[in-house]
């Protein structure tokens, strides 16, 4: 053809590349298609962590749950029964457990679609809860992210409800159409500014001369009224000021009460010296966390800061502990082992109850157990152990090899080093433990 | 089939779920009362079937007999005559000739048939969709319902609690009254509906009488906002959002149950549904929505509001 047209038509192809790369460049990265976030209202490390969490979701609770953040999506329920028909929300779930969260910055509406058969356990009045109770503080906040992952949080903690008390409708009751209209919606009030909530009553409430575990009580009397405040004396000063910062939404405080009506204290040990102390819950109970506390003024006072740096939750909502250098507060959960991942087990019987520690060449006392021999041997956690009978230095291995070999009532002279000052022993063996 | 049958063999097909199967039942019951239900047999098709065999079988008879089969007109072949016979070379034997003829004729019978019964197979489901998702609006104003008592409670409690203090208790529990009582009409309506879907006046009223309804809890609602200490509680916003919901629920429902009695309609009209509609029996469905004409302005002083 002639070099005209040809010019002609490579010009028009090119123009019509440019135009469709600009488009395909404007939409954000969706990546594999549960998060969509058309407005740039989440970043896109928040869309990622929000996707993973989702896909968490999936894996372990087998729901199909999507977000899609766009503007001007008109009818907003009419939208939402669209998108799910359109794109098969609840095909990825082999029990066709299906939710979609569609937010609309720009009309203030935000709405959570959920698929038939699931509308039985996350009913319409729920769902509008979760909405207004935990998501919009925080979308008030302009934490979008954070308000679906804590939303998700819920759903999750519904989810694990429904499966104990078997709720889910059997997936071959399941009927064909998903989309029927079962939800709800609220507006969204993204940035219009969050207040943390504080009730018109609330009772004094005061540290002084309360035990650690009152402290605790007096925190969940707190909850109980939906007292979000910061600034309350039974939190440190550390506490107070990272709580200033905090999104607390009514739903987070009903949701902690209600995990903490079933959990029951097992100990709430205090070391005076290190002015610290904590109060734990029977172990089986894995989603009552301990609480961390702190000497400030000759007051007990909670300890958030502590606590947000070594407990994690993870996808079921069950705590474990996470640190790079072991607080001080360990040596006080003397009666659980941890696991390689943090995860707390009971101790069980042991016969002489003195845990061992090495990181070079350096071995130290980790744990004294609780109700064990150890205890009153005289030995403290944080001895560095310098010499065990013969040998000068051991390892951890060749201590824990020495105690389990000695014999009923051998006696073993023990050199260690505490506070700077040595110290000599002589330990005696337990007798053996029974089977 | 009578409507038991009918509603069963739904709920064996996956088409309608128990809940639904227990609203059809009551709906149907409660008409019985005004002659019974019938849903179409098979006996048309019988007919079909059975008149065109007949006359094909005579038709073919009347052309074998006049055209002969070879065989019976001569026990002997005549092995000369039909060697190298002139004139006769290229013709198919007689034998074949009558089966080609016999297929050309049967074939569109045949067609036809196959015609029929397919049409006849694609109305009876399309109906059987109408049915199911009408069940399924009705299973949604029941939940309606059945919510309403609840919000009439909640604001009865309200007002007798602080009674003294509210501006237009009275104007508040007049409404609540006419609202308790207009849901209790309606849902009689709606429970005698599944008998009546080709009724284009009954489906009309009932649906300007669940649309009153609606007015009526959107009003409530909407005093309600007045009411912060009511509006706060959670046991309130739990049934806002049920109430809610449902609405969107009826909405949706609402769309594909004309979608689904626009195809039946679509279908009959077409040919060759029309013949088998007529032949069957199958009426023409009510559309469940405002008619023109009778559409009231509303009788509150505020326009409906969007979902908060």
């Amino acid at each position: 053809m002639k070099l005209k047209k040809k010019f002609q038509i490579s010009l028009f192809l090119l123009l019509l590349s440019g135009v469709a790369g600009q488009a395909y460049a404007a939409l954000p990265p969706c990546p594999d298609n549960l998060v969509c976030d058309f407005t740039g209202t989440m970043t896109k490390d928040q869309v990622r962590n929000v996707s993973d969490y989702h896909e968490a979701l999936l894996r372990d609770y087998d729901i199909d749950l999507r977000v899609i953040v766009t503007n001007n999506a008109g009818d907003i329920a009419q939208k939402a029964r669209d998108i799910f028909k359109g794109v098969d929300i609840g095909s990825t779930s082999k029990t066709r457990k299906g939710v979609l969260l569609l937010i609309d910055p720009a009309q203030n509406k935000v709405r959570m679609e959920i698929s038939a058969g699931l509308d039985a356990v996350f009913t319409d009045g729920f769902v509008r809860y979760l909405e207004e109770r935990q998501m919009v503080p925080f979308f008030q906040a302009g934490q979008v992210a954070n308000g679906v992952m804590a939303t998700t949080e819920l759903i999750v903690e519904r989810t694990q409800k429904a499966e104990d008390g078997e709720e889910f409708m059997p997936p071959d009751q399941v009927p064909e159409q998903l989309a029927i209209g079962a939800g709800a919606q609220t507006s969204a009030h993204i940035g219009g500014g969050y207040t943390a909530p504080v009730p018109a009553q609330t009772s004094n409430v005061d540290a002084k001369g309360l035990t650690p575990e009152q402290v605790v009580e007096s925190y969940h009397q707190s909850l109980a009224e939906g007292n979000a405040a910061a600034n309350l004396d039974i939190f440190s000063s550390a506490t107070q000021e990272l709580r200033k910062k905090w999104v607390i939404t009514k739903a987070q405080m009903r949701t902690e009460l209600n995990t903490y009506k079933n959990c029951i204290v097992q100990r709430s040990p205090a070391d005076m010296e290190t002015g610290i102390a904590v109060v734990y819950y029977e172990v089986e109970k894995r989603k009552c966390a301990p609480y961390f506390l702190v000497l400030e003024e000759g007051e007990w006072k909670l300890d958030f800061v502590t606590m947000m740096e070594v407990v994690r939750f993870n996808n079921k909502n069950e705590f474990h502990f996470v640190f790079d250098r072991p607080p001080p507060h360990l040596i006080l959960f003397n009666e659980w082992r941890l696991n390689k991942d943090g995860y707390p087990w009971p101790a069980g019987k042991q016969r002489w109850g003195v845990g061992v520690a090495d990181r070079g060449d350096v071995t130290w006392v980790s744990q004294i157990y609780y109700k064990t021999p150890a205890e009153t041997m005289g030995l403290k956690p944080r001895d560095v152990i310098l010499q065990w009978g013969a040998m000068k230095r051991p390892s951890a291995q060749e201590v824990w090899d020495a105690m389990e070999s000695a014999k009923a009532g051998a006696p073993a002279d023990v050199i260690f080093l505490r506070g700077g000052q040595t110290y000599k022993m002589t330990l005696i063996a337990p007798p053996q433990l029974e089977d | 089939m009578k409507f038991d049958q009918k509603i069963s063999s739904l709920l064996d097909a996956g088409k309608i779920s128990y809940e639904q199967a227990e609203v059809l039942r009551r709906s149907l019951q409660g008409a019985g009362a005004s002659g019974e239900v019938e849903f179409h047999h098979q006996l048309p098709v019988k007919i079909i079937v059975g008149s065109v065999a007949a006359v094909s079988a005579v038709a073919l008879n009347w052309y074998l007999s006049t055209n002969g089969g070879g065989a019976d007109q001569q026990t002997i072949q005549n092995v000369a005559e039909s060697l190298n016979q002139v004139g006769k070379v290229g013709e198919m034997s007689k034998s074949v000739t009558s089966l080609v003829s016999v297929g050309l004729f049967g074939l569109p019978i045949i067609g036809s048939l196959l015609l029929f019964v397919f049409s006849y197979n694609g109305l009876v489901s399309k109906e059987e969709d109408v049915l199911s998702s009408w069940a399924q609006v009705e299973t949604n104003y029941q939940r309606r319902a059945d919510l309403i008592p609840n919000l009439v409670n909640v604001v009865k409690a309200y007002t007798e609690h602080e009674g003294a203090t509210l501006e237009n208790v009275t104007a508040l529990r007049e409404r609540i009254a006419k609202l308790d009582a207009q849901n209790n009409q309606t849902k009689d309506m709606t429970q005698g509906a599944a008998a009546k879907l080709g009724d284009d006046e009954y489906m009309h009223k009932l649906e300007a009488a669940q649309a009153d309804v609606g007015q009526g809890v959107r009003g409530l609602m909407m005093d309600i906002e007045n009411y912060p200490n009511l509006k706060a509680s959670d046991q309130f916003l739990e049934l806002q959002g049920q109430l809610e919901g449902t609405e969107n629920r009826i909405a949706a429902s609402r769309m594909t149950f004309n979608e689904r009695v626009n195809e039946f309609n679509g279908e009959i009209r077409r040919m060759p549904g029309s013949l088998v509609a007529g032949m069957g029996g199958f009426q023409r469905k009510a559309y469940f929505k405002a008619d023109a004409g009778t559409e009231k302005a509303a009788h509150v002083e505020f326009a409906a509001p969007e979902a908060e």
